[in-house]
């Protein structure tokens, strides 16, 4: 009885003894650690989305996506391939080395030659890639140009962080990626591995974007992104108090935060399309009137409303709202006996049956389609898959039908429309081939002088693919963030990177 | 052993479909076939089969695991940080599945049929037949959330002024002398060492309860008794300890099962531990960091049965004498 | 089972409440399909996150709620009983069978019998569980029968550890000893004293494991490896469930106190089956 006593005393006093985080300290709950902080070595959005705060880019953008200057003050296209970026004066590295176009220079060479990173090559060299130089003219302009012409460089570059050549040429790119030293608004002080990353305000912070006020140092005096894989951790954290954004909560748990008088819901229209893929090599989808049949079946309004809290936005072909290239045109009404209709005009009077895929988290939006897929005669099982494994199924066209999503952060064409349905892309599961619409990209691409023409050729392939479906597009879904009410001055941006330069936290 | 093991795993991670490239790249940007082709080579994953596990087994000899293929750090730091976090916090609950598990299994069987030998069944089922991820959400809720009194998740706060050294981070408080630190990391420890150790616990008790019933009945037992010696003493120095060998066998299954990472309690406490690194591994096809992992679980289970089997010889004489 | 033997297991009160609650259950279960009160597959969107006890607006009761694609708990629950309970006994069924012929083996025979079985065993043990599901899984695709076989594929060790470690100590036990003396077959030795002896033990490590198997199912399901959706099991049911703990707990807590109930009956049966089957044990009772 003594021992469960004194177990039972030393337990009280360990639960009362807890350690403040007092201060300005805004914690960020993220779902997934950073793979490395080195920003030329990585392939994943949550590293990007905590380096953000400790480096900067050429040019980045606003929380509705448009582009502005944030390192380079200006820039111009001086011919089809090259473009010129005029530096930001009095910029100086978190070791207080002034930033110089040598430092551009270096961080482009480093992503997109060979075997420059321990060795290897950057994978962020395929978001570069038609770039073959980078000059400095002087030291606070620098020249980049391109093998082809490459309108799209513009909206890829907020994505490639600048890091400090002298840095790197002294450490070493190992212990860079463990010790890094930027231009952002805050600095490197410690990384718990799977645990935390530690930052603090960088005193001599030059203020980030002109064009994003306020401009100056950041007003926290810490910021730390703790890693809480589990949504309920995440959320449990967040109504203790111990963090005060939590990022992608599911729609189903928005009535449970805003129940919460601390706590509000922070919704911003993401920029991952999602369809209904099918392939198109084999029956019964390579028959247009079936897939016509699949999207007048489909409510999607009904889903967006009920499975995604109403936070998505349908679309009627590949491209977010939000893009420029984006083309409003009229979606498949939902009609079940225009379906039914169809299905028998091409030989399917008794309908089929078919396995839906999809990885875990399209599961109830899996399950719903199949339930109104099976309203119009059609018996369709669901299958989740780890994506590992659904991969190569697709990519061998050995599977029907599936429902997937696709990313476009920079909100070019050319980062979802090439890669998803060109012929032979590695996006393109459902096998679509298109003279017509490889035309398109290639005019897109490497022929049109004028963005209009550019823009004009992205929305006729928009509208191609509508036309022949060889996807049925779904959504656009808001990404939601659990936000204390403390916290003030911040925005969630579409393509998901946290920045808290400007964040600041209530008392 | 440890050979067949990375080589079977070798050939099943080579069998299963899926292309570590492939996933790694994701999907943004184009990506062109030659940038596909490119990593492939600079990882050797465009080498035959035995090629790629020979020069596996050659740099595995000299310490070196490769490179991950997602990090892109070398695979013997990955794991040296992640290794620290799992052992401590199995070790950490396993203390407590002993301390709680034995006495009560004994316990239980002394006072069979009881009212505390059936209460003790019912919380010991509660604990095997609770969900992980349940288990682990509901203390959250309760002592985080609602009472506030241990963090929800996570291993260390920031603050303590604590430099992990050998990464057991219990170690590296004491080692350091900062009573504070190692408040804040036993603060940490407990809500996941609980869930953690629930099963284990469980097992426990009853493995205790079920073989010392047994050697209760049994001769030498008898005769301790007929001897007069005391019950407590026969109870404890005579039949736990004969009752204890399969409990070990067990514990030491159980012990090597946990030790290659409690993925569920490790993602719902946020602990950066090794199974999580495992399994995100695995779906990634990151396979030298798989293989480095593989190759870790192998020896922790070589060096559990090893030590199982001298406990044996420990407690049992009758088997240290027929092997002699 | 033998007469004396069945009437302990009868005077046994816990035993047989444990029985009740199994055979209750299981009963609940085999006959989802005509008592359900609803299709546990399809949902009804406009009736999602119900609470317990809810009366939807056209009459129907949803006596534990509904999840959030709007399908009734309580007929999710007991068709996924079927799936889960069908899984453990079979899991487990095979495993114990398995562990047990192997470790009696291993531990009478010795040897180079020993060897080889005990470094297959440390082998499986030493592998990771979840590569060799992922990597079965993406051979031959998820489904039941190979959720089975990923299961019992290292499950049989555990049993066969225990047994075999019990049969080595029995082995030079005095009534062993005696019985061979006396001239008893291998085969004799071998069932009448090792296997009777190992029961108990074996019953004990097989009840504990349905409750694991039926965990271990749940996890894999999570995956996307286990049982397919629609089809609900009780994992499946509890991990779609955990996102709505806040605000839906009936969707998780109604198959967890199924699976509570279930491991509970099957060993407190467990319990009294061992006592009923020792035939050590069975000796205590009667007066010397």
């Amino acid at each position: 009885m003594r021992k469960f006593l004194c177990v039972s005393v030393s337990l009280l006093a360990l639960a009362l003894s807890g350690l403040g985080q007092g201060g300005k300290t805004l914690v960020v709950g993220i779902d997934a650690d950073a793979l490395t902080l080195d920003p030329g070595n990585f392939r994943h959005r949550e590293t990007e989305t905590i380096l953000r705060n400790m480096f900067d880019a050429l040019v980045t953008r606003t929380s509705t996506m448009e582009i502005v200057p944030e390192l380079a003050v200006s820039w111009e296209r001086v011919s089809d391939t090259e473009w010129i970026f005029y530096l930001r004066d009095g910029v100086t590295w978190h070791d207080g080395t002034p930033f110089t176009a040598e430092d551009v220079v270096f961080t482009v060479e480093r992503t997109i030659k060979e075997g420059r990173i321990s060795g290897r090559t950057s994978p962020r060299k395929g978001l570069l890639d038609p770039v073959t130089d980078a000059i400095a003219l002087d030291r606070l302009t620098v020249k980049l140009i391109t093998a082809v012409p490459y309108p799209a460089l513009i909206a890829f570059l907020p994505h490639h962080l600048i890091v400090p050549k002298h840095y790197v040429e002294a450490v070493g790119d190992e212990y860079f990626a463990e010790h890094p030293v930027g231009t952002g608004p805050f600095k490197f002080v410690r990384w718990d591995k799977g645990v935390q990353i530690v930052m603090e305000p960088y005193e001599n912070y030059y203020g980030g974007s002109p064009a994003i006020p306020p401009v100056g140092p950041a007003k926290l005096e810490r910021v730390i992104f703790r890693v809480l894989p589990e949504t309920s951790t995440r959320v449990a954290a967040l109504k203790a108090g111990e963090i005060h954004i939590a990022t992608r909560i599911p729609p189903d748990l928005i009535p449970e935060l805003e129940a919460d008088p601390n706590l509000r819901v922070m919704a911003v229209r993401g920029t991952r399309s999602a369809f209904l893929e099918m392939n198109v090599t084999r029956p019964p989808f390579n028959d247009l009137r079936v897939r016509r049949a699949i999207a007048h079946a489909l409510h999607v309004d009904l889903i967006i409303e009920h499975v995604l809290g109403g936070l998505a936005t349908p679309i009627p072909s590949l491209m977010s709202p939000d893009s420029p290239f984006y083309q409003d045109l009229p979606r498949y009404p939902y009609d079940p006996a225009r379906a039914r209709a169809l299905l028998a005009e091409a030989g399917y009077p008794q309908g089929f049956s078919f396995t839906l895929d999809c990885t875990p988290p399209f599961k109830d939006v899996a399950l719903v389609i199949a339930e109104m897929l099976r309203e119009v005669g059609l018996d369709v099982k669901v299958q989740v898959w780890e994506w590992g494994l659904l991969l190569p199924k697709l990519l061998a066209r050995e599977r029907d039908a599936w429902v997937a999503d696709w990313g476009n952060a920079t909100l070019d064409p050319m980062d979802i429309m090439i890669p998803k349905l060109r012929t032979g892309e590695r996006g393109n599961y459902s096998g679509y081939s298109s003279c017509l619409y490889d035309g398109l990209m290639h005019f897109a691409e490497y022929i049109a002088r004028t963005a209009e023409s550019r823009l004009a050729a992205y929305q006729l392939a928009q509208e191609l693919i509508a036309y022949e479906l060889p996807l049925v597009p779904l959504w656009v879904a808001q990404e939601i963030y659990g936000v204390s009410r403390r916290v003030v001055g911040w925005q969630p941006s579409p393509d998901s990177r946290i920045n808290l330069h400007r964040a600041d936290l209530l008392d | 052993m440890v050979l067949g093991v990375t080589f079977v795993v070798f050939l099943l991670l080579w069998l299963t479909p899926g292309d570590p490239v492939e996933i790694f790249l994701g999907q943004t940007g184009p990506i062109t076939a030659e940038e596909i082709a490119r990593i492939r080579r600079e990882f050797g994953l465009d080498q035959p089969f035995l090629v790629q596990y020979g020069r596996f087994v050659a740099r595995a000899l000299r310490g070196d695991l490769g490179t991950s293929i997602i990090h892109r750090r070398p695979v013997v730091s990955l794991l040296a940080q992640t290794i620290p976090a799992t052992v401590e916090l199995t070790l950490f609950a396993a203390l407590i599945a002993l301390l709680v598990g034995v006495p009560a299994g004994v316990i239980a069987a002394v006072r069979r049929r009881s009212l505390l030998d059936m209460a003790g069944t019912v919380i010991a089922l509660a604990g095997v037949s609770l969900p992980g991820f349940w288990l682990g959400l509901i203390l959250v809720i309760a002592f985080a959330v609602n009472l506030k009194v241990f963090p929800v998740a996570g291993r260390l706060s920031f603050g303590t002024g604590l430099v992990p050294q050998t990464g057991f981070l219990l170690l590296d408080a004491l080692l350091q002398r900062k009573l504070s630190a190692l408040v804040d990391v036993l603060r940490h420890l407990v809500l996941p060492a609980w869930a953690t150790s629930a099963g284990m616990m469980a097992m426990t008790m009853r493995l205790v309860r079920s073989s010392l019933l047994e050697t209760l009945n049994q001769e030498y037992v008898h005769t301790a008794r007929a001897k007069g010696l005391a019950e407590h003493r026969v109870i404890l120095a005579h039949a736990l300890r004969n009752g204890l060998l399969p409990v070990i066998t067990a514990l030491a299954l159980n012990l090597g099962a946990l030790l290659s990472g409690n993925m569920v309690v490790e993602t719902v406490f946020g602990w950066p531990g090794v199974g999580r690194l495992v399994v995100q591994a695995i779906q990634t096809r990151d396979y030298p960091l798989v293989q480095g992992g593989v190759l870790f679980y192998a020896l922790t289970f070589v060096a559990l049965n090893l030590l199982a089997d001298l406990s044996y010889g420990f407690l049992d004489p009758r088997i240290r004498h027929g092997r002699e | 089972m033998r007469r004396r033997s069945w009437r302990a297991f009868r005077r046994n009160r816990l035993a047989l409440a444990g029985a009740i609650l199994v055979v209750a259950l299981g009963l609940a279960v085999a006959l989802a399909p005509w008592i359900a009160p609803h299709d546990p597959l399809r949902g009804n969107l406009a009736e999602r996150l119900r609470p317990p006890g809810y009366r939807g607006g056209s009459g129907p009761i949803y006596l534990l709620g509904t999840d959030n694609l709007g399908r009734d708990i309580l007929s999710r629950v007991l068709h996924g009983g079927r799936v889960s309970i069908a899984l453990g006994l079979l899991v487990v069924g095979v495993s114990i069978t398995l562990g047990v012929t192997l470790g009696l083996i291993s531990a009478y025979v010795a040897g180079f019998c020993d060897t080889v079985v005990g470094r297959v065993a440390d082998v499986l043990l030493a592998f990771p569980y979840l590569v060799f599901a992922i990597a079965l899984m993406g051979l031959v695709g998820p489904g039941f029968l190979n959720l089975v076989m990923a299961l019992v594929f290292k499950e049989w060790v555990i049993a066969y550890r225990i047994v075999r470690s019990e049969a080595l100590t029995l082995k030079q036990a005095a009534f062993v000893e005696a019985s061979r003396a006396a001239g008893a077959s291998p085969l004799r030795i071998l069932f009448r004293h090792l296997l009777m002896n190992v029961l108990p033990s074996a019953v004990v490590v097989a009840t504990l494991r349905v409750g694991w198997v039926v965990l271990m199912e749940a996890s894999l399901s999570f995956l996307g490896l286990g049982i397919q959706p629609p089809q609900p099991s009780w994992g499946v049911i509890i991990a779609d469930g955990r996102d709505h703990l806040f605000r839906a707990w009936w969707i998780s807590t109604f198959p967890g106190i199924a699976i509570f109930l279930f491991v509970l009956g099957v060993n407190l049966m467990g319990d009294g089956l061992r006592d009923a089957l020792d035939p050590r044990l069975a000796t205590e009772r009667i007066p010397e």
